[in-house]
């Protein structure tokens, strides 16, 4: 598998679509500072959790990984190159994997890319509090992997399993949106307190009004079997995950991390049985 | 004989299509095999299968002598070298950095022998200049360069002149040949321009409806299709006495008919076995192509 691992390394460095991610990464990482800069310092506003801005990438790197899987992989199919390494002998399982280990490479470096230069702006133009601010981001690094791992997972599933290149882009894409969707509706769902704060306008005696504070039971409050539902949910989409990341300040148990890797090992095993089963053409 | 593809009884069954039905072939080493038959016959499934890219569903093929059931059957791929359709190449890349990148996928040490191999297809001097800018003779020829890494001692090409101009066809020809008589490499060729191919091979195998109907090597082929006159007589043994006297070539086909290999005067013939009281049934002159003698092989015929 090294030698596909190395064609595939070799492949990367040269591959249009992964200079785009790259650029795209920094391109938003300057727009985000460039907005933080201008809350900050032009419009005097204080900012506590830095690592909104750290991790920020983290909310759609599900559809840049979905686009950036999807062609990467697509091109061994369109231009028929996947059966130079059928016809020479590699097995189906070394060049399934080669492909996943050098996409799931390319989310991390994509990421990394975005943090540097988050921190390299952050620093430049804002000063030493998103410096300050890093430990908590650094903590969450291990989860992120974790993150990226399942997503890669799931779109090297569709990749390798569609021969056609478009069809399996655009599923991807689609599939990239269904997840960010399901993933914030179930969060929405999560968070909603089980009691809220009623505000009611009453006229008192003297024919005044007066403003009465109630606490009532949420009615759309998630219990029993359907919120069990929601939290499984959460736990098996990367895009529910990411929040803890990127919105939560980086608070997470050890279950999240391995349900991460659980879809991932689902559905490379999966993958893994299409593509053996699969006639190339 | 010493073979390097065998197949025997090989099946390739697609949901309610028989694409390979009990076919065997056999490949000599050091041959250019022809791989003769229709759109849709079965040659491409069957590249495909050889090269790892489909399973088979029935049936067995050994090549250098490992079974496609045995584990080494990934390590016998290795002395493979294929263009299955259409070259394989990576079109936002050069011919060199395409080349260099299967050279890594093969684990090959160094980049040693890639401008020989560039020079060898005729390719050496595209510079930076990117494959999806290249004609389709030059991406035809950067395929068989791929191929080629890793010196294959098997080369398969599927359909290798299909869409070339006639210079194209003729590099592609002369490549083909100087492979075969420079490095020895047996090379398996599956084409319908029969013309093409009767230039080229040394074997041949005609395929129709998913079955080899014929293995034919190239001397076979050059003797069936001879130019000759076929006649049926009503006593042969006076034919033969009568062509032995005239000193002609000729194969007796059965106890009536013979083929007679010259040009000759058809009054002489006659009058000669009026002579020996023998009548002439019927008299044809034949001069058998490839391409007449594939229509006469599969052509209308139903091989069940």
């Amino acid at each position: 598998m090294n030698r596909l691992l190395a064609a595939n390394f070799a492949r990367l460095w040269r591959s249009r679509i992964f200079h785009v991610l790259e650029i795209f990464m920094i391109g938003y990482s300057v727009l985000i500072y460039t907005d933080t800069y201008i809350t900050v310092r032009v419009n005097h506003k204080e900012y506590e959790n830095w690592n909104l801005f750290f991790f920020n990438e983290m909310l759609f790197i599900g559809v840049a990984l979905a686009i950036f899987v999807s062609i990467y992989i697509g091109v061994e199919y369109s231009n028929g190159t996947i059966r130079n390494k059928l016809s020479v002998g590699h097995s189906r399982i070394h060049i399934y994997m080669a492909n996943l280990l050098v996409c799931y490479a390319a989310g991390i470096i994509a990421c990394i890319t975005y943090s540097v230069t988050s921190l390299i702006l952050g620093l430049a133009l804002i000063g030493k509090e998103t410096a300050a601010g890093l430990w908590k981001p650094a903590q969450g690094m291990l989860f992120v992997l974790f993150i990226l791992m399942s997503y890669t997972a799931i779109f090297v599933l569709v990749s390798m399993s569609d021969m056609h290149t478009v069809r399996a882009a655009v599923v991807s894409l689609l599939l990239s949106l269904i997840i960010l969707g399901a993933g914030l509706i179930v969060c929405q769902y999560l968070d909603m307190p089980e009691y809220t704060v009623r505000l009611t306008t009453v006229v008192d005696e003297s024919g005044g009004t007066k403003t009465i504070e109630e606490t009532v039971y949420n009615s759309r409050y998630l219990t029993g079997t359907k919120r069990k539902i929601y939290e499984g949910a959460e736990l098996i989409l990367p895009s529910a995950q990411v929040m803890y990341v990127a919105d939560y300040g980086i608070s997470y148990s050890v279950k999240q991390p391995i349900c991460m890797f659980g879809v991932s090992a689902v559905c490379t095993g999966a993958g893994i049985w299409i593509f053996r089963r699969k006639d190339i053409k | 004989m010493e073979y390097c593809l065998t197949t025997n009884a090989l099946c390739k069954q697609y949901k309610h299509d028989k694409a390979l039905n009990d076919l065997s072939m056999h490949v000599p080493k050091g041959s250019i095999y022809g791989f003769v038959g229709k759109n849709g016959a079965g040659k491409t499934t069957l590249i495909r299968l050889i090269c790892g890219l489909q399973k088979v569903s029935s049936g067995e093929y050994t090549l250098y002598g490992v079974k496609n059931s045995d584990q080494e059957i990934q390590k016998a791929r290795g002395r493979i070298g294929a263009i299955v359709e259409a070259p394989s190449v990576y079109m936002e890349m050069t011919a060199k950095e395409n080349l260099k990148l299967q050279y890594r996928v093969l684990g090959l040490p160094s980049y040693e022998g890639i401008d020989e191999l560039l020079k060898l297809v005729g390719l050496a001097d595209t510079g930076k200049k990117k494959v999806k800018n290249f004609s389709l003779g030059m991406r035809q020829r950067l395929g068989i360069a791929v191929a080629l890494a890793g010196n294959p001692d098997f080369l398969i090409l599927d359909e290798p002149i299909n869409g070339l101009d006639p210079q194209g066809i003729i590099e592609i020809r002369e490549l083909i040949l100087k492979l075969n008589r420079e490095r020895q490499i047996t090379v398996l060729i599956s084409s319908h321009i029969l013309e093409e191919l009767s230039k080229l091979a040394t074997h041949y195998g005609f395929i129709d409806k998913g079955r080899i109907v014929r293995e034919i090597s190239a001397q076979e082929m050059e003797a069936a299709c001879r130019k000759c006159i076929r006649i049926e007589v009503d006593n042969a043994g006076a034919l033969a006495r009568v062509l032995d006297g005239m000193q002609i070539e000729y194969h007796m086909l059965s106890n009536a008919e013979a083929e007679i290999y010259a040009d000759m005067s058809v009054t002489k013939l006659v009058l000669a076995l009026e002579k020996e009281h023998c009548e002439v049934l019927s008299y044809r002159e034949q001069d058998e192509s490839l391409e007449s003698y594939y229509v006469n092989l599969v052509g209308g015929e139903v091989y069940e």
